[in-house]
This record gives C-alpha cells, structure tokens and sequence, in this order.
C-alpha cells in the first residue's frame, strides 16, 4: 500500500448502535446466495439439471395422464349436456347397460328441461378393402340436435348424418381404414355405410369414435328398440341445474343423474380408483421429482462444502443462523424457478412436437402451476441438508489455514 | 479505556486424558488505541484465543470482558450481535466473498448490523476510497491483487466502525513491502483512530509496530514486553 492509498484512519469510538435489522438483509442475503450460485456456474449447472430433469420427467408422466384424462372424458365434455342420465352402474362413459326410452321422456316432461337426447355407443368392426378389419365405437346421435357429437369436424358437413347410413370417422384414421374419403363405401358390422365427414383428435382410450344417427347406430349396434346408454338433458337458461338434478334422481331412482362435472368427476375417480393407470403415471412422476430432490440436495450440500470457508467468514462478520437460511432459501428458489422455466419450456415443446390425435398430451396451466409450487417446496427441503451443516459450522474455523 | 479485560481465560477441546488445553490461565488487558501483538509458534494457542476474543469460540472457563460485556455464559444466538457490534476481522487470506464485488464485500457486514442499503452502500464506498481502491469498487475479488484483497479486507473489517479489530496473521499472504503497508495501517487506525487492534503473529520482524507484545507458548503466556511503537493514547 504506498502512502497516498493509505486509508484516512476512521476512528472507533463508540460502535453505532446494534437496530433490529429490517427486512432488506432478506433481499441482500438473496443476493449474496444468488450471486454465489451464479459465481459457481458448474454446481449451478448441476442443480439446475437436477431441477429440469424432475420437471421434465414429471410433467411429460402427468401430461400423458392428462391426456388420457381428456380422452375419457371428451364425451362428457364436447356432449353438450346439462345434465347426463346414465344407468346406476355407468362409472364412466363407455358401452354398458342400457336405458328405455320412458328415461327421455320423464326428463322431457320434467319442467325446466329444454331438451333431452338419446346417446347410443356401441363397438363397430369396420371391414378393410383389402382384408381384414379394425374397430371403431360407434356413438349414435340424435338429429338434428345432435347432442353427443361430432365435433372437431375437419371435413364434412353433420347434418350428412341425416343421409341414410352415413357415418362420420376419425381423420387420423383413414389410412387404417383403407384410404378412407368422403363418399368412400365400407362395410361395419356387416352393414354398408358411407363416409361423409370426418373429425380430429376423437380418439378415445380405445378405438377412435364414428359418429351416426341415432337410428343408423341402432342398426349397426343391434339395439333393440326403445333403448339408448345415456340420456343428454339440455337446461333452459336460467334454470337451477342441481335443483333439476335432483328432481330428475327423484323421479329416476334407479338411474344416476349427473351434471357434466360430476361425470368428469366420476370418470376421473374411476381411472385413478380402479385402473393401474394413476399409480403408474403417479409413480413415474413421483419417481421424476424424487431424484430430482436428491440431485438438487447434494448438490447444494456439496456446493455449501465447498464454500464453507465464505460461510464461516459470513457468520464471523455477524451473520446468524437466520441469515444463512435465508441465503440458502433464496438459492433454492432461484434454483427452482429457473429449473422450472427450463424444465417447463421443454416440456411444452416435446408435448407440441410428439403429440398427435393419437398420443393427446395434456397439461393444464393449472398443473404447470402446481409443478412450479411443488418444486420451490422440494428446493427449499433440498437445501435442508446443507442449511444443517451450515448451523453446525463454527466460525471459528475461519481462522484455520 | 480498557475495551479487552481476560482474566484466568482457559480453552479445553476433549476430555479425560485426550484433553488438550489450547488456553491456558491467560490474564491480560488491552486498552482502546493499543496495538497488541500475539506471538508464538504453531499450536501454541494464540488463534484460539484470537477466537475466543472474536465471540466465535466459546471459553472453557475464566472471564473475557469486552468493553465491559461479560462474554463468558454469554448464550450462542447473542454472539453475533456481540460480534456486528464490537469487532472487526482482519484474516490472513482475506476471506473475501468471491461472488461479490469489492463494494458488496464492505457494505455486507453494514447490512448484517441493519444500517440502511443506501447508507451502508455510500459507507462502503467511502471505505474503499479510503483503503486507496475507490476505482476497483466493483472489481471481483479474483480481478485485485494480493495487496489489493487485502485492503478491501481491512476496509471490511472497518465497516461499521467496531472499536476493535482482530488480525489473524494478517501479513502472511503479502509480499514485504504490502506487508509493511498493512502494518503501518493498522499502527494509524490504532493511535490515530482510537481503534484496539490485536495482531496474531509467529512473525518477530514486525514486532515494531506493536506497542505490546504477548508471548505464548503451550498455551500459557508466557513473557510480554513493551513493543517500539509509541506507546498507546492516554484513554479520553
């Protein structure tokens, strides 16, 4: 130091007084851990991988459930029904047990029910031209209502339907259906039919859906007379949908009187309750998240080793306890949040570039969300690992050489 | 005034008979102003008791006194308050935040005490002025010099105006003619600036610019004599 660096001598006197420290050493500790964790840029790296790949792994397992959520249930949702009458035993919207037509005509009757509708579903074997057969599920509307679908219409007009056996197929389908077009003639269930539309995406857990009239389904399906699945009830504005609910469940005990969301609800319920898929999809996401959390954990703790010296010095110039897990917490969230912003951007492109009406991948704002608040709490437990070793340290140590 | 008073000070780690006894009886008093110098070999205890003076070691038993604060039984959470208040370190590697500038090293320790950010950012500077490094302010750690991180240490040490400051050893890492600089300053800040300063040494040649020396062997002191620089200010 020559002497014209040398510092003006500042004198001691008495110290300032000690004030209870405001909120801002939250915000400086945040900036001491941020900038330590950017100044490691190879245990940033590591972390952050750490983070993405939970994110990642995770919502590409949740986004796959969703989808197939969204296929269960895009009957319910696109039915435009106010109410569904289905029969007791229906836990979700497939081929089943059937209801008589005195259902349609108590909900027809009841006040306050603008419309009701049959719904038919029944499984089609669609024969090749070149041999062979694939499936299909038939879903029978009534026209011109048609209350049930289709839509997602890419060609065609619905009211086609009204055409004497004319039926309504999946897009996607029509190579596996033999070069199928509009006008194309094939035979399902041994019954001559006629392309004349086609939908998008309609792919539900199983063969995708083909769309006729009522009466066309009934002949396809070999349904008796007088008998449908499940009965669509359209509300007049203004009217109280649980109140109609359950006057219609009154006069209907042995049928099952659900609105929309309670079909959803239920169709949800049943998968998750009663199919392995919840458990596999939870699983593999939960497994995402878990070694995610150890990654990020050890490599926090290995990053607090190795700058457990600077910590020492912080605790020597009078950080407490409090102070070096507000540090940590702010590396976690950081961490957490620019592991989520990458993991999350990934996520939606691989969901854009690999899903097709085949392969729906489906994940909610509202998931996304929850992925991004799980993280941050996983980050901050992550951080408890080295937020215990650092309450440990001594500061003493600092003198050490 | 007398800023450091211990008494029958003792520091034991272990028990039984892998008890090692690191302090030793030690009885001293520093006044305000004075510039202390701790000597002796390795592992003869003088970091310890710089610790244990710092409030980041706590004593086996005996009394420190630091201005007039009784340290001993003090409860852990209270000493980092004791150590914001009183002390400032000086270390002999400078243990500077890498990931923070020069500027963010001086103004960390003013946070800690609660000083507001825009003050404690304008004390800091004034600080780095002072210590001749207004221009490198932002500079990282890894852009100075051994001198320079050295100087931002003592600048640090500073913030806060703590009446004593503690020096770990705080030549070892500089070259001679930044070591002398470092001493020559702390000498000023001592009897110009009413600072007590304690220097940590197993270095003889830099005993010119202690008004005392201590020296320890074993633990124990075990001889003082009065150093070559001017004696310390008579107390206000």
């Amino acid at each position: 130091m020559t002497p014209a660096s040398r510092p003006h001598v500042p004198s001691a006197g008495v110290a300032q007084p000690i004030v209870l420290r405001p909120a801002h050493t939250f915000w400086t500790m945040a900036r001491v851990g941020v900038a330590m964790l950017l100044h490691d840029r190879l245990k940033l790296l590591g972390i952050l991988v750490g983070v993405t790949f939970a994110v990642v792994l995770s919502n590409q397992q949740l986004a796959t459930f969703g989808g197939l959520i969204h296929k269960n249930i895009m009957l319910a949702q696109h039915g435009g029904a106010d109410l569904w009458i289905t029969p007791a035993s229906t836990e979700q919207l497939v081929v089943g047990d059937l209801l008589s037509d005195s259902v349609m005509n108590v909900a027809r009757t009841t006040p306050g029910v603008a419309w009701a509708a049959p719904l038919l579903l029944g499984a089609g074997t669609i024969k090749l031209p070149a041999g062979g057969s694939e499936q299909v599920q038939i879903v029978g509307v009534e026209l011109p209502g048609l209350h049930g679908g289709p839509w997602n219409v890419v060609k065609g007009d619905p009211n086609g339907l009204a055409q004497a056996d004319a039926m309504f197929f999946e897009d996607s389908d029509r190579e596996r259906f033999g070069g199928l077009n509009l006008g194309s003639v094939r035979e399902v269930n041994s019954h001559r039919v006629q392309a004349v539309g086609f939908t998008l995406g309609l792919v539900p857990f199983g063969p995708s859906y083909a769309f006729a009239s009522f009466d066309t389904a009934r002949e396809l399906t070999h349904t008796d007379n007088h008998l449908e699945n499940f009965v669509l009830v359209g509300l007049t504005p203004g009217t109280d949908q649980d109140r109609i609910a359950a006057q219609l469940q009154a006069a209907l005990p042995e049928q099952r009187v659900m609105t929309q969301a309670e079909v959803e609800r239920r169709t949800i319920r049943y998968l998750l309750r009663r199919t392995p898929i919840g458990v596999t999809f939870g699983t593999s996401a939960l497994f995402g998240l878990i070694v995610g959390f150890v990654i990020v954990a050890l490599t926090m703790f290995s990053a607090v080793i190795d700058h457990l010296r600077e910590f020492g010095t912080l605790k020597a110039i009078g950080a407490t306890n409090g102070d070096l897990t507000k540090l940590l917490v702010a590396q976690a969230i950081f961490c957490a949040v620019t592991g989520c912003l990458v993991g999350e951007t990934l996520v939606s492109l691989m969901i854009r570039a690999i899903s097709s009406p085949k392969l729906v991948m489906y994940l909610p704002p509202a998931l996304m969300a929850g992925t991004f608040g799980v993280m941050i709490i996983l980050c901050i437990c992550a951080s408890g690992l080295a937020l215990l070793r650092l309450r440990k340290l001594e500061p003493a140590m600092v003198f050490r050489s | 005034m007398t800023m450091i008073e211990v008494s029958h000070l003792t520091k034991t780690y272990g028990q039984g008979s892998l008890a090692v006894h690191a302090v030793q009886d030690v009885t001293f008093a520093v006044q305000a102003g004075e510039v202390l110098l701790l000597e002796g070999p390795s592992g003869s205890g003088k970091t310890t008791l710089l610790s244990i003076l710092g409030c980041v070691l706590s004593p086996t038993s005996g009394s420190v006194k630091l201005v007039g604060q009784e340290l001993t039984g003090l409860a852990e959470r209270h000493l980092p308050q004791m150590r914001r208040k009183y002390i400032g370190f000086i270390f002999q590697s400078h243990n500077l935040l890498g990931a923070l500038s020069a500027w963010d090293n001086v103004r960390l320790p003013l946070i800690l005490r609660g000083t507001p950010k825009a003050e404690a950012g304008a004390q800091a500077e004034a600080l780095l002025i002072q210590v001749g490094l207004g221009e490198k302010a932002r500079r990282l750690p890894e852009e100075l010099s051994g001198g320079q991180k050295q100087r931002v240490a003592i600048a640090r040490a500073l913030a806060g105006r703590p009446p004593i400051l503690l020096c770990d050893e705080p030549t070892a890492a500089l070259d001679a003619q930044n070591g002398q600089a470092v001493l020559e300053t702390l000498t000023e800040l001592a009897h110009a600036g009413g600072h007590t300063v304690i220097v940590v040494t197993h270095d003889n040649r830099i005993f010119k610019y202690g008004d005392r020396i201590l020296h320890m062997e074993d633990g124990r002191l075990v001889k003082e004599e009065i150093g070559q620089a001017r004696p310390p200010r008579s107390p206000a």
